[in-house]
């Protein structure tokens, strides 16, 4: 389920502003990057290009292997971006779990199977039935996490996964980002400061001033049950 | 014979609740009528809002004020270019559509067309840029995501679509002009009305005035009651 | 303060009202036909009664029907219509005062060119109609309880079928109205002759029937009764039916041209109303 993304002198521009414009960038399977910077330095914009959500003024962003759907030739179904504030869909938690796999064609039992597997994953067993409106912050934040899981991406970017959030809520995100990069996704957060999220990760990117650098490079020795 | 308010309310509840064939009539005309046009009319009407909501191209405020305008043009403008367009030295005066039902629904999809895209757009501008990057993301594909933000704008669309009907079954200037106020045909509650008001038999105008109005509670009590239930989920 | 104001508010309604009751004594509300009024005949006599008696006369053009029940519960002061049996009643049932007979036109059936009922030049009016019953050819009504609707229905009556026919559509509307839509719809209607010249230019209906005695149309003016309600301006009511019958009145009602085609006959000397 290796997944592999590359991009290549990516641009944005918003009309003379240059936001950014970044040489090179590779996210490998297994990796788990930080991407800080300063607040209006682009992450977010970044994030976006590089899940497809978002178009570069110019430049690539290559995911493989090449899934492409007749529908975009951006998005990829391996590839899932989450919101530093997540939108949740009206409905109960278990809907907003069971949105993406119906999207598959997934059969009734199989979807109930996996919603099960999810809720049981974000410990939001007890919260299936509410209205997921009524969630608390920390609540939403697991179930987006959850959501995502569960269509067992290759390749997360969270946007600011922990702003917002108070300590207990940034400690069960952290541990469940933390089960993900154990299943072998990879992960890219981005935050402007230091926090148990970004603790996970080993490879450092900093942007600033429109350019990406790479600072940090500590392989953290992950062990797998 | 002196005809007070009373007694004309009362005689008009005998009309109504006796089932007077012809009053029940005209009631199945306009809603047969109004309830074909706005099924016509709401989903490329909405599809339209949702385009002017969500897709970023040159001279889009520009489309948004002309259905803004649309919206404020009397009814019996509306009602003077169709009959133009489809009398019989129009331009569409071979399909002989004048004075019939197809031409009042014309006209009826014609006045809620604008109104049900302006309000749908602005539906559509009070959902997150997020619901549409959180569907996609978790792999909806295009008619997907817009399926979902459709549902998560329901409660406003509903309003819309109300607003629409309310609009339309109504409205008097156009379908008196196109229409013709045909008894059994296409004379409908508010062409009714204008009608007997100027036989002076007030009875019946206000049995069916009456309808108008328990009608436009039950749908401002619906719309009221959703709303409410929308603020909870 | 709040004195202040209510004192202000006491006075200004007074002056406005009294204004109004002022400006009351010199009007005069006419309710009469469409057909009359579409005419314009009004537009030509009223001035001159107006200069004369320095009055302002407003005219409300409606139904028969409608103009009777506003004479009824008072809301003008004087009617001008053409339904010899309503007014009747009107005056039997003490609403109307001294009913008189003005002038007269008639009544001509229009219809399509193509003529598919082949009514074109019958001289009896209800054999004509029967010739529309029997093709099912579609027939207008104006089925709005005006002068005209009635005098169509009660020539419907004289026939031997009715107007029991599926292509006979009642529309509620005023007499130019469903000249346009016998237009659009290639459809007969009866008309008054005053109406039908005032369209025909822009028809491609033509004129079929005509001349026939039953098609006959006499107008009455009636004041109303001062006795029944209050306010109502009987002295400029009385004046108004006065110059109306009188020889000037009778003479400009005469020589009233549309497309230099006399439309109106002064009757007030020959009372076809009754006849």
């Amino acid at each position: 389920m290796g997944v592999e993304l590359r991009a290549n002198n990516l641009i944005k521009r918003y009309g003379a502003r240059e936001l950014f414009n970044i040489e090179e960038l590779k996210v490998q399977e297994g990796d788990s990057l930080h991407l800080s910077g300063d607040n209006g330095a682009g992450k977010t914009t970044l994030m976006k290009i590089l899940a497809g959500l978002d178009k570069p003024c110019s430049g690539e962003v290559a995911v493989t292997p090449n899934m492409k759907s007749k529908w975009s030739t951006r998005l990829h179904p391996k590839v899932v971006y989450l919101h530093q504030t997540p939108y949740i869909f009206s409905g109960t938690v278990a809907a907003n779990l069971a949105y993406g796999l119906k999207l598959k064609g997934l059969a009734n039992k199989q979807i109930k199977e996996k919603v099960s597997h999810a809720l049981a994953w974000a410990r939001l067993e007890e919260l299936a039935d509410h209205s997921a409106h009524s969630l608390s912050g920390g609540e939403k934040q697991r179930l987006a996490l959850a959501r995502a899981w569960v269509l067992a991406p290759g390749l997360l970017f969270l946007d600011e996964p922990t702003a917002n959030l108070d300590q207990q809520s940034v400690t069960s995100v952290a541990d469940l980002i933390d089960k993900m990069l154990e299943g072998g996704a990879a992960v890219m957060v981005s935050s402007h400061q230091k926090n148990p999220v970004t603790e996970l990760c080993y490879r450092q990117l900093l942007l600033s001033e429109g350019q990406v650098t790479e600072f940090g490079h500590q392989r953290k020795v992950r062990h797998h049950a | 014979m002196q005809e007070n308010l009373l007694e004309t309310s009362i005689l008009s509840l005998e009309l109504l609740f006796s089932f007077d064939a012809e009053l029940w009539d005209i009631i199945g005309v306009s809603f047969r009528v109004s309830m074909i046009a706005i099924s016509i009319a709401t989903l490329p009407a909405i599809l339209i809002g949702f385009a002017l909501a969500m897709v970023d191209f040159k001279g889009r405020w520009m489309v948004v004020a002309l259905f803004n305008a649309l919206m404020a043009v009397p009814t019996v403008v509306v009602g003077l270019t169709l009959y133009l367009l489809l009398s019989r030295s129009g331009p569409f005066g071979d399909l002989h559509l004048l004075f019939t039902q197809p031409a009042m629904i014309i006209g009826q999809v014609a006045l809620a067309f604008p109104l049900l895209v302006c309000m749908s757009h602005s539906a559509f501008q009070s959902i997150d840029k997020r619901a549409w990057e959180t569907a996609r993301t978790l792999g909806a594909n295009c008619c997907y995501a817009v399926i979902t933000i459709m549902k998560e704008a329901r409660f406003a669309l509903l309003a819309s679509v109300l607003a629409g009907f309310g609009r339309i079954i109504s409205e008097v200037g156009c379908s008196m002009m196109i229409g013709g106020n045909i008894m059994s045909y296409t004379r409908n509650i508010p062409t009714a009305i204008a009608l007997e008001t100027s036989k002076g038999m007030f009875a019946q105008g206000i049995a069916l005035g009456l309808v108008l109005l328990i009608l436009a509670l039950l749908l401002n009590f619906t719309l009221a009651s959703i709303r409410g239930k929308g603020q909870l989920v | 303060m709040k004195k202040w104001i209510t004192g202000a508010v006491t006075v200004a309604v007074l002056a406005a009202s009294s204004a109004m009751c002022a400006a009351e004594e010199n009007i005069i509300r006419l309710a009469t036909t469409t057909s009359t009024y579409n005419s314009g005949l009004l537009d030509k006599l009223l001035p001159e009664f107006e200069k004369i008696h320095k009055v302002k006369v407003q005219v409300i053009a409606v139904g028969t029907g409608k103009a009777l029940r506003m004479g009824q519960a008072g809301d003008v002061d004087v009617v001008m219509t053409h339904a010899p049996k309503s007014e009747k009643k009107f005056v039997a049932s003490g609403y109307g005062v001294n009913p008189r007979s003005v002038m007269y036109n008639d009544f001509v059936i229009v219809g399509p060119k193509a003529d598919p009922a082949n009514i074109k030049g019958k001289e009896s009016v209800t054999s004509a109609l029967e010739g529309i019953s029997d093709k099912n050819a579609t027939f207008i009504s104006r089925g709005d309880d005006s002068g005209t609707h009635k005098k169509e229905l009660s020539l419907w009556a004289e026939t031997a079928k009715g107007k029991l026919f599926t292509n006979y559509k009642e529309v509620g509307q005023g007499m130019g109205k469903v000249l346009q839509m016998a237009d659009e719809l290639e459809a007969y209607t009866i008309t008054d002759r005053g109406t039908w010249l005032a369209y025909k230019s822009r028809m491609q209906l033509i004129l079929l029937v005509e001349g026939d005695t039953r098609l006959f149309n006499p107008y009455q003016i009636i004041q109303i009764n001062p006795e029944k309600h209050n306010g109502v301006n009987s002295i400029g009511a009385k004046a108004l039916s006065d110059w109306f019958v009188s020889k000037v009145g009778q003479e400009m009602i005469n020589d009233f041209r549309i497309n230099n085609e006399a439309l109106f006959y002064g009757s007030a000397n020959a009372d076809v109303a009754n006849n």
